[in-house]
């Protein structure tokens, strides 16, 4: 029996669908992929920003470090002996007395400006 | 023949559903019954579980000046596998001599080429570190199959960047830098006793990296990240992360500027006499704060070189007879119980007393008629013993544990003796114990400990817990735990701290046996200490002629800011002066308490009324005490 021409004919509908759900599916495909590789972009990203923070915080504590060396007290007392303004011992008989002015000095000395005004403490002069 | 083929056709369809069949079985036993083994197995070829350090915490003092700190630091290591490589060892060697890499290839043998290469890196590590680091050539000789080779640890972190960067310059590779850290110490040969150390695993050995450990230490966390084919972490798909807890900050009660005074006079204490000890202690006496403390023999420690019986603190481990400072707990004892009154008489037999064949008294002086003030001002051991009769043994023993003897005073510390006290009811207890205890000997105690009792007289009579520790903060500088005064007991009245305090500034007074403690427009309040040293602790018989001598006073007097302890063991005989608490000590406590009052602004209590500097001070010359309490 010879096979009817119309058996052999595809659907263009069909088709259509076919290649709308082939579409459908190489767009999602694709979406997730770029999806997937900006994520991992991202994460690279991330990476390098978590590395440069990691390195500035070393950084900072390196300086950190330098500036308490820095501050060593041996050294510290023997550049105030090189500069020669170490504390030395200071008798009390060579002591001279400050004036501070208790809540600001006044403007202008006058006649009203009292000893109220006045406290005295203590000075020791720099040798 | 149709029925043949039909046949084959189902023996080929049996057969490809047999081997369906077992394929789908397996394919069960896979997916199914051995899930997880091979789960597992997948997640281990591109997971790892990567640790996530946490970070020791930094010490500070009371002014948040760094003690001890975390130092990055870059370990220099060694990697054969690239310094074999041999296009690597072209290229650098291309550079260094100027001739192509072909060329180079071309004219040495393999061997030949990666040994100049070695020689090459080795040369420049001597450069760069003066011949720290050791020899390459040997070390890649020596361990043929050590790939990573360690060269340098604890490499400064900027030598090792600048190291890093001429090697990328001069095209060397090779070498690698791993991340470390180190304990830093600013002051490292200061405080050492205190600070204490770490060992290679950042565990606290001694001092308050030990004893503050638990607190210091942090908790690792880690991270599951996911690799790719270059072994990179795949940052997007990381997975399980549990953070790094980071250690605390410990802030100290120490003032480091009292502490350098501190450590200056225990290096005066060390030129001048050549003792075989010395410590020096200065704490707050109402708070039992610890402003400062310093022993000799003591050590780097950065270095941490020499013998290690220097690593141990002796103000809180060394136990000591304290000779005449413990007349104080006798007097106290006696006017607290009120077994005596202030103005009750006491003749003391004109310096030698015989109460029995093992009871025999002498004192350096020929006293007559003392009261307990005076006793403490003469520092009488005839008197003592008078006043410890009184008391009682009983009585005494009881006063001498309430003052904090005989226990660990619970400072946060390690390695703390509780000293020796005798009980009355016990084997060791013998006639002439009493008479020995009541001038400070047959009892031990940490210099730690008299200091306290000290305090307690200073302070009006309570106890106070000594602490070093003054609170534990976060990263951000939040106060975690705060270390608050604690009193442990009332020890003595009020009445009687009064009237120990105001024999104490007698000591230092013209007439007393610690005029060289005396301070210019201040009232100093102490009590001297000549101990003979014992010849051996497990033997009885001291030395004729060496000593432990000490001093211990607070001041100003009359309303003490801080109080201390100088306790000097075996001082050499300076030329025509004997070795005493009076003439040791007590300038080293002068030296250091005078500086002190500068360093904390407190100002003089005492007007100068006559100034005439040729004429012999006495305080009823010369000076007026503004507010003496009574």
């Amino acid at each position: 029996m010879p096979r009817r021409r119309q058996h052999q004919r595809s659907s263009l509908a069909g088709l259509a669908r076919w290649l709308v759900l082939g579409l459908l599916a190489a767009g999602l495909g694709s979406a997730i992929v770029c999806i997937r590789n900006q994520h991992v972009a991202k994460g690279d990203c991330k990476k390098e920003l978590e590395r440069e923070i990691r390195q500035l915080e070393k950084d900072i504590e390196v300086l950190d470090t330098r500036l308490a060396q820095v501050m060593d007290r041996e050294n510290l007392v023997l550049r105030l002996h090189m500069q020669q303004s170490d504390l030395v011992s200071i008798d009390s008989h060579e002591r001279i007395i400050d004036r501070v002015y208790v809540g600001g000095a006044p403007e202008r000395f006058s006649a009203d400006t009292t000893l109220d005004h006045v406290r005295e403490t203590p000075y020791t002069p720099r040798h | 023949m149709e029925k043949s083929i039909q046949l084959r056709s189902w023996f080929i369809v049996v057969l490809f559903l047999l081997a369906l069949g077992g394929l789908g079985y397996r394919l069960h036993q896979v997916q199914v019954e051995q899930h997880g083994r091979f789960a597992e197995l997948a997640l281990g070829e591109r997971t790892r579980k990567v640790p996530l350090p946490s970070k020791r915490g930094s010490i500070f003092d009371r002014n948040g000046e760094t003690l001890v700190k975390n130092e990055p630091v870059q370990h220099v290591v060694a990697d054969r596998n690239i310094l074999e490589n041999l296009r690597i060892c072209a290229r650098g060697l291309s550079k260094a001599k100027g001739i192509s890499s072909r060329q180079l290839v071309k004219d040495f043998a393999e061997e030949e080429l990666r040994s100049r290469y070695a020689a090459l890196v080795s040369g420049k590590l001597d450069l760069f570190f003066k011949g720290e680091s050791p020899n390459l050539l040997k070390l890649l000789k020596e361990r043929p199959n050590l790939v990573r080779i360690p060269l340098l640890r604890n490499v400064r972190y900027e030598d090792a960047r600048s190291f890093a960067e001429m090697l990328r310059v001069e095209r060397i590779a090779g070498i690698r830098f791993e991340d470390g850290v180190q304990r830093f110490y600013p002051n490292p040969r200061y405080l050492s006793h205190v600070l204490g150390y770490t060992n290679s695993k950042y565990e606290g050995q001694e001092g308050i990296e030990k004893s503050m450990d638990s607190v210091l230490k942090g908790t690792d966390g880690y991270r599951v990240i996911e690799v790719g084919g270059n072994g990179e972490e795949i940052a997007a798909y990381r997975g399980r992360e549990v953070p790094a807890l980071d250690g605390k900050n410990v802030h100290l009660t120490v003032d480091m500027g009292l502490q350098m005074i501190v450590e200056r006079a225990l290096d005066q204490a060390v030129a001048e006499y050549s003792p075989e000890k010395v410590t020096i202690i200065f704490m707050d006496p109402f708070t039992g704060e610890i402003l400062a403390m310093g022993n000799r023999p003591d050590y780097n420690l950065a270095t941490r070189a020499g013998d290690p019986n220097f690593r141990r603190n002796l103000a809180v481990s060394d136990r000591y007879e304290p000779g005449s400072t413990f007349k104080l707990v006798t007097v106290a004892a006696a006017y607290d119980s009120r077994a005596v009154s202030e103005r009750d008489v006491f003749f003391c037999h004109e310096g030698h007393y015989v109460e029995s064949r093992s009871v025999f008294i002498r004192d350096h002086h020929p006293y007559g008629e003392l009261t307990p003030p005076q006793i403490i001002v003469k520092s009488s051991n005839i008197g003592s013993y008078l006043l410890a009769r009184e008391v009682g043994a009983r009585r005494l023993h009881d006063y001498t544990k309430a003052f904090g003897f005989g226990q660990r005073t619970g400072v946060d510390l390690t390695g703390e003796t509780s000293g020796l006290v005798l009980d009355p009811d016990s084997r060791n207890w013998s006639a002439p114990t009493l008479s020995r205890v009541a001038m400070g000997y047959s009892i031990d105690m940490s210099a730690l400990q008299m200091l306290n009792a000290v305090s307690t007289i200073a302070n009006g009579g309570q106890l106070m817990r000594p602490h070093i520790v003054e609170r534990v903060t976060n990263d951000a500088g939040a106060t975690i735990e705060q270390n608050r005064p604690e009193a442990i007991r009332r020890v003595i009245s009020e009445e009687t701290a009064a009237m120990v305090r105001r024999a104490m500034i007698g000591v230092t007074l013209d007439g007393g046996t610690a005029t060289r403690a005396a301070i210019d427009g201040y009232t100093v309040a102490g009590k001297t200490g000549t101990a003979q040293k014992p010849k051996s602790p497990r033997s009885a018989g001291y030395w004729n002629n060496r000593y432990v001598v000490s001093f211990t006073g607070f001041l100003p007097a009359e309303n003490p800011k801080i109080a201390g302890i100088v306790v000097v063991d075996d001082p050499t005989k300076k030329e025509g002066e004997p070795s005493y608490g009076g003439t040791v000590a007590a300038p080293l406590f002068k030296e250091v308490a005078e500086r002190a009052m500068r360093h904390y602004g407190i100002e003089p209590s005492l007007v100068r009324r006559k100034v005439t500097r040729s004429a012999p001070r006495s305080i009823s010359a010369e000076f007026l005490p503004v507010s003496l309490p009574r």
